[in-house]
């Protein structure tokens, strides 16, 4: 098994990591110190620039670029919003920076902030990680009382504040416009773009929007400089990224690892292979909102130019792993039960289309579904996909065409037998 | 930035200004693109997806009624790709849609309709049951949920366009109506036990682009095609909304708006939409009535004619034609204003005319030169500081009110109240300055000696915060805009000269507009075409000489004197010893009660004419329902009646006819014969070089142990006086009266929330039910709507400046 | 409009709000702030006060109301004193989240949606919690309990029905 040298995860498994004292007895808040009194705001952004580091919310947009396209000649305030809302299914590694390495986020937090000359910084965290919550607001006073947060922050005149914004449950909110209507006190509505948040975002006012993990990567680049970054990956697809990995294998978990490594590395040499031996079936690379992968993609590498090709997406690195014994049938209805929950009511096409998916696939699944239906799915999907404001509906579809595509016979054989091809083996003993 | 950016769209190539959406440009060259959502009024949300366009080397459709048009896009709205995607929007938006347009109002009128006609699939591939959500509460008809006294929800029929919400939310900045829940089960809702009425509500149920919200007073009576639509404009304010009378036969349906960008903007309150029903009112007078024996009984228009000029002739002939007094009100045509002007100015030769019947104190000259608008409704929007003195503008302008919303909601300006009790534009971001009733000249010397750095003292315990004035002060120091505005109020209020005074010293200080909006939608027109009756020769003092003997007869016209004037007593008794009272009225009311004679008067969807609204803007109203087998008529047809009986000319079959001899009579109003679409300005005084005579606010009296509360009324958005209270549907909304007290008072007299009790002195007194709220003053009592079964002018008093009421337990 | 008078919202929850009032740039902002102060007091969106701390910070009541009805992390109605929350998807699914709920209902007696008869527990379902990792998991009231199975279940109930025995 290859050995890498890890970036975010260095001190992750330190004890005391989420104190202050220990943060900085591991060269915490010097990347800030540094930025602060050795660099422009500008030269932090050009070296995010260098480092190729893109957003690791699922998108993946170069973040320095992003942070370029403030305007430069507002008289309103800029506002950096964290998005910690991290809600896609198979996703799980900002909650863990969060835990374990508050100060890594606040910082990176705050040196963004001073790039793009933001006072006042929002981290929104989904509702539910309460604990998370409780250990950035509490770096956060901790950062407070060392005097990285407030007023004149280390003599340089620099004021900043982090507000820790609690979401109320809403997968929706994840996406960085409805987050921002969320934010402003509305139910969590996309907008339309243009305007893009970084000319008229919260409060109307230049904003930009960054992951957890994006920022976490902020520190280190300042540090190490960006040509460092750059080095780590694959040409386009630089750094490490946060693997979730998840589903049937033997070691789940968050593996930060080069960009571009191959899935089969993931997958047996640190996921420990598929539990109890069995044969791989499909993989979802990047959280439910990208196509399945069929199990001959196993040498794929994992990088967002390597998954484009192969047919799916690197989205936000949730990497699910489906054994042979599940039904494929099943697994899109899970997914689009999802986003139908999920689907915020603004746009015809996701809410009443994601609502027909789903009651299509529930009667195929039950045993009462025709062979048109099929057809019918595939047709759904066509006029939902592009036709909604934010890209909920088109996350929407890529489980039932996945599946479709890769796995018909197993849609044939529910309208046919009236029941699963497969069925899976018992998990919870 | 360039000031024009070119698009080609469908191959047409268009300019436009920066920042226009593609579906106004589309429209500018005759391309028509569907939806449900937009509204160029409105915020766009670009949620229903109906509007989708492909634009070249975009890669996905775009919604056109969100997205501002860039240099060179090339645009088309009917390609195959769109058309697709039009097809799949209307099938989603029809899975769970009922197909019930048979029995749905929209029917016929209908987008949802439409569009599916011309773009829709004409089958769906929905093989799943429709989802219905049913009330299962039992006094409602269908699928339909109760949201407020007028409008209903059916949420089977709704798109989730969030029209109704932005309506609601954006423009009238209420919260009584709200989007619930999520995705597929969204829906539109209002919070348990809080009725949707805002002032507004009745948009709502027009814009709706499905079936979704309907009017109780209008749904499963009559199909849109079978109405006919008379363009009219709404008479119960000042403010001249253009709409459109809908009727058929002898009915009026509804009223729905007739966008007048000017004016309204295609918005109408509830006031103006909902009243339409007082043409049908079941009091309503249909023929001519004579008394005979002591009671009222119909007769023939020829020998009610004839009373009438017999009764004329002989004070004519003997030249005693200042015996009799002619009374209109401010709610009559130019035209018809004019008429009684012409008739009993140039036939009957007596000056007592005039209209001002709802205050005791008529107004001088140079007051009434300071009535009206200063500058124009669309100038509402400007940015500035607007000072409302005793004003309330939902109710007082209702829809011009939006307009300040609008500007506030924009944080271009503020509004700030001085006021008695709390006043509010929806929930948008208002000051209250407080006041005790009847003292609002004092906050507005001290704010003019905060201004001018001089030294004003107020008595103690008369304005309840004084540092709101001194920070208004400061503001009004850095504002080049401030807008000083009054309205129905100032023409009741106690001490109006030292009112008066003191908006003038605060105008000439900050260079401020003055404006005060009067309640009546044609006062303007009235005073200016001849009702208005110069000191001595007003109502009060026909009054009084009706009971010094002096005047014998009077002719009542379109108002209604008991109802309205402050001292109900006094006016009934006065009118009793008038030799002959003739009263041309629409209704049977108190007032015909008393009459001799009475004539059906036609009512403003029922003939054609024109009136002057706040701003003095002429608009012309054309004739509804078809009226023949019913004999009301507008003034200027019974006088020209009269007139041809008596052979003295002036006599007029048509509108136009009075419009043409005002024209060659009154150069300033020369033009008047060619009104426009969007109405006709006229030139109202320049308020700058008015001056007025400089009076000190007043303290008002203090109330003693025996009666001891200050008794202040006000009329509502759904009610605002005795016209509206012929509205069924008005009334339904209104529906209460209401004695507000405040929580201290309401304690001491061991009163609770909703009990009713009787407010009055030894004499009389009223029964009323009490809300308890901080709103209202300590020691103050305010009564909101006046109801003809339990009328406020029963406890008022001509002479007295302010009423003092107890309040007893019933 | 202002309160003259507080009834059921906490000194604390009302010291809480007052904080807020001026924490963001706008007000309006706080609205998910303030659910929350609702929720860390009675453990669900009681409306009275929801009500009453609209009233407190001076922003209609049906902003919170709508979004109530909105975001999903919230019970809007009184459950169990423990609150039990099973993830429903994909990735749990896969590791026997069904499985869990079923044994849940079966050891809670008790249906989906539903609170014991003594007030303890109530359960439901929800979507992906982010812990797709240690699948399958709970979250129960505010802490998430992961790599579940039977034997894990068993000692997290009981040990909590006895949190709740002894007050």
């Amino acid at each position: 098994m290859a050995e890498y040298e890890k970036i975010l995860f260095k001190n992750i498994d330190q004890p005391g990591q989420d104190r202050i004292e220990t943060y900085l007895k591991n060269g915490g808040y010097k990347a800030f110190e540094k930025a602060v009194t050795n660099m422009t705001p500008e030269e932090v952004t050009e070296e995010v620039i260098k480092s190729g580091l893109r957003g690791r919310g699922g998108a993946g947009f170069p973040a320095g670029r992003k942070w370029s396209f403030l305007p430069k000649d507002s008289d309103k305030p800029v506002y950096l919003t964290v998005n910690a809302d991290e809600s896609e299914p198979g996703t799980f590694k900002d909650r863990e920076l969060m835990e374990k390495d508050p100060h890594l986020v606040i910082e990176g937090t705050l040196i963004t902030s001073y790039a793009i000359k933001c006072r006042t910084a929002f981290i929104y965290i989904r509702a539910e990680f309460t604990y998370a919550a409780k250990q950035l607001i509490r770096a956060i006073e901790e950062a407070r009382a060392k005097g990285y947060i407030g007023k004149n922050i280390l003599g340089r005149g620099i004021d900043i504040d982090i507000i820790v914004h609690r979401g109320g449950g809403a997968y929706i909110c994840g996406e960085e416009t409805a987050l921002l209507t969320s934010l402003e006190g509305g139910r969590g509505h996309p907008r339309v773009k243009p305007p893009f948040p970084a000319i008229s975002g919260l409060y109307g006012a230049p904003t930009i929007i960054n992951n957890v993990e994006t920022l976490a990567n902020v520190p280190h680049i300042v540090n190490r400089g960006g040509e460092w970054y750059a080095s780590i990956g694959t040409e386009k697809s630089t750094g490490t990224k946060i693997f979730c990995l998840s589903g049937h294998v033997n070691k789940p978990g968050n593996y930060e690892l080069p960009m571009g490594i191959p899935l089969r590395e993931l997958i047996y040499d640190y996921g420990g292979g598929i539990l109890e031996d069995r044969n791989l079936k499909a993989v979802i690379p990047g959280g439910s909102s990208v196509p399945v992968l069929t199990a001959d993609k196993i040498d794929v590498h994992l990088d967002y130019e390597s998954l484009a090709e192969a047919g799916s997406m690197l989205g936000s690195a949730g990497v699910i792993v489906l054994d042979e014994t599940v039904c494929m049938v099943k697994a899109a209805l899970n997914m689009m039960r999802f986003y139908k929950h999920e689907s915020c009511g603004q746009c015809t096409p996701c809410h009443q289309g994601t609502y027909w998916l789903l009651r299509i696939l529930d009667r195929i699944e039950h045993g009462r579904g025709t062979m048109e239906d099929l057809d019918e799915l595939i047709h759904i999907c066509d006029n939902i996909d592009g036709n909604t404001i934010c890209p909920l509906g088109d996350a929407a579809t890529p489980g039932v065409r996945s599946t479709l595509q890769h796995f018909r016979e197993e849609y044939e054989y529910h309208i046919e037998h009236k029941k699963c091809m497969v069925s899976m083996a018992p998990r919870f003993v | 930035m360039a000031d024009k950016i070119s698009v080609t769209i469908n191959d047409q190539a268009v300019e436009v200004p920066p920042g226009t959406l593609i579906i106004e440009a589309a429209k500018k060259i005759g391309v028509k693109i569907p939806t449900f959502c937009y509204d160029d009024r409105l915020r766009s949300v670009g949620a229903c997806r109906m509007c989708l366009v492909e634009v070249e080397k975009m890669p996905k459709l775009i919604a056109s009624c969100a997205t501002p048009v860039a240099p060179n896009m090339v645009i088309h709205t009917e390609s195959d790709k769109v058309k697709t995607a039009r097809k799949g929007v209307l099938q989603f938006q029809l899975i769970n849609h009922p197909l019930d347009c048979p029995t749905c109002d929209k029917g016929g009128e209908c987008p949802l309709q439409d569009n599916t006609f011309l773009y829709g699939p004409t089958e769906s591939d929905y093989k799943e049951n429709k989802i219905r959500v049913m009330n299962r509460e039992e006094d409602q008809k269908f699928d339909d949920f109760r949201l407020g006294p007028e409008i209903y929800y059916n949420a089977n029929r709704c798109i989730m366009c969030f029209k109704c919400t932005r309506i609601v939310r954006d423009l009238a900045g209420e919260a009584d109506l709200g989007v619930f829940e999520r995705g597929a089960s969204s829906y539109i809702g209002i919070m348990k036990e809080l009725d949707f009425a805002d002032e507004y509500s009745g948009n709502t149920v027009e814009y709706c682009p499905v079936g979704a919200l309907t009017s109780r007073s209008f749904r499963y009576k009559i199909r849109d095609w079978l109405l006919k639509k008379a363009s009219s404009v709404c008479s119960l304010c000042a403010v001249g909304c253009n709409l459109h009378v809908e009727w058929s036969r002898d009915k009026v349906y509804r009223h729905m708006a007739r966008r007048n960008d000017e004016i309204d903007i295609g918005w109408l309150c509830d006031r103006g939409r909902y009243g339409f029903d007082i043409t049908s009112n079941k009091d309503r007078i249909y023929k001519t009535h004579i008394r005979r024996d002591s009671s009222l009984e119909p007769c023939g228009w020829e020998e009610a004619t004839a009373v009438a000029v017999k009764y004329l002739t002989e004070y004519i002939d003997d030249n005693r034609g200042a015996e009799i007094a002619a009374v209109g009100s401010g709610s009559l045509s130019n035209e018809e204003a004019y008429a009684i002007r012409r008739f009993f100015g140039d036939v009957v030769r007596t000056d007592y005319i005039d209209f001002q019947t709802e205050y005791a104190e008529p107004l001088t000259p140079d007051v009434l030169d300071l009535i009206g608008l200063e500058g124009k409704i669309s100038g509402l929007e400007n940015k500035g500081i607007y000072i409302f003195v005793d004003c309330d503008p939902a109710s007082d302008f209702p829809v011009a009110s939006l307009r300040i919303r609008k500007a506030i909601s924009k944080r271009k300006a503020r509004a700030v109240f001085i006021t008695s009790y709390h006043k509010r534009l929806g929930y948008f971001p208002v000051t209250n300055i407080r006041v005790s009733a009847g003292s609002e000249a004092f906050a507005l010397e001290y704010l003019h000696s905060r201004i001018q750095g001089t030294d004003f003292r107020v008595p103690e315990g008369l304005i309840e915060d004084k540092s709101k004035l001194d920070n208004l002060a400061k503001d009004i120091k850095n504002s080049d805009s401030v807008h000083i505005i009054s309205g129905r109020a100032f023409f009741n209020h106690p001490y109006r000269a030292a009112l008066l005074s003191s908006m003038i010293k605060l105008k000439k200080v900050c260079s401020a507009g003055l404006s005060i909006v009067p309640a009546q939608v044609n006062f303007m027109g009235v005073t200016r075409f001849g009702l208005y009756g110069s000191p001595g020769r007003s109502f009060t003092d026909i009054l009084d000489k009706i009971n010094s003997g002096s005047i014998k007869s009077l002719f009542v016209f379109g108002s209604n004197p008991t109802e309205e004037f402050p001292d109900r007593r006094y006016v009934i008794d006065t009118l009793r010893k008038l030799e002959f009272l003739v009263v041309v009225s629409p209704f049977m009311d108190s007032l015909t009660n008393l009459a001799s004679l009475v004539f059906p008067l036609a009512l403003p969807a029922d003939y054609s004419g024109s009136f002057m609204n706040m701003e003095g803007r002429i608009q012309r109203f054309e004739a509804g329902p078809e009226n023949i087998h019913y004999e009301m008529k507008p003034v200027w047809a019974i006088l020209g009646e009269f007139s041809d009986v008596m052979e003295t000319g002036n006599v007029w079959y048509h509108d136009s006819q009075v419009r043409e001899e005002i024209a060659k009579n009154l150069t300033h109003y020369s033009n008047i014969t060619n009104i426009p679409q969007k109405g006709l300005i006229v030139g109202l005084k320049d308020k700058k070089e008015l001056e007025i005579k400089e009076t000190s606010p007043e303290i008002p009296p203090k109330a003693d142990s025996e009666l001891p509360y200050i008794l202040n009324w006000t009329p509502s958005v759904h009610h605002s006086g005795w016209i509206t209270q012929k509205s069924a549907t008005l009334m339904n909304i209104a529906g209460k009266q209401e004695a507000w007290m405040h929580p201290d008072d309401a304690a001491k007299e061991g009163v609770e929330a909703g009990q009713a009790v009787r407010i009055g002195n030894k004499e009389t007194g009223i029964n009323i039910k009490v809300k308890i709220t901080n709103e209202v003053n300590k020691g103050e009592i305010l009564i909101l709507n006046s109801f003809e079964d339990n009328p406020v002018n029963r406890l008022l008093k001509r002479d007295e400046k302010v009423t003092f009421v107890s309040v007893g337990k019933i | 409009m202002e309160k003259t008078s507080q009834i059921i919202l906490s000194e604390k929850s009302v010291k809480e709000l007052r904080r807020l009032e001026n924490l963001y740039p706008e007000k309006k902002s706080i609205v998910l702030m303030v659910l929350h102060v609702v929720y860390d007091q009675f453990g669900y969106l009681k409306p009275a006060a929801i009500d009453e701390a609209a009233g407190v910070v001076g922003i209609p009541p049906i902003d919170f109301h709508q979004a109530a009805s909105f975001y999903t992390f919230f019970p809007r109605e009184k459950v169990g004193k423990y609150h039990i929350q099973v993830c429903r998807t994909l990735s749990c699914y896969l590791r026997g989240a069904e499985e869990l709920v079923d044994y849940l209902i079966e050891k809670l007696n008790i249906k989906m949606g539903e609170v014991t008869e003594d007030g303890i527990f109530s359960l439901t379902e929800v979507e992906c919690l982010g812990s797709c990792g240690t699948s399958p998991m709970m979250q129960i009231n505010d802490t998430y309990y992961e790599n579940l199975n039977r034997a894990k279940v068993d000692s997290i109930l009981d040990e909590l029905r006895k949190k709740a025995k002894s007050g």
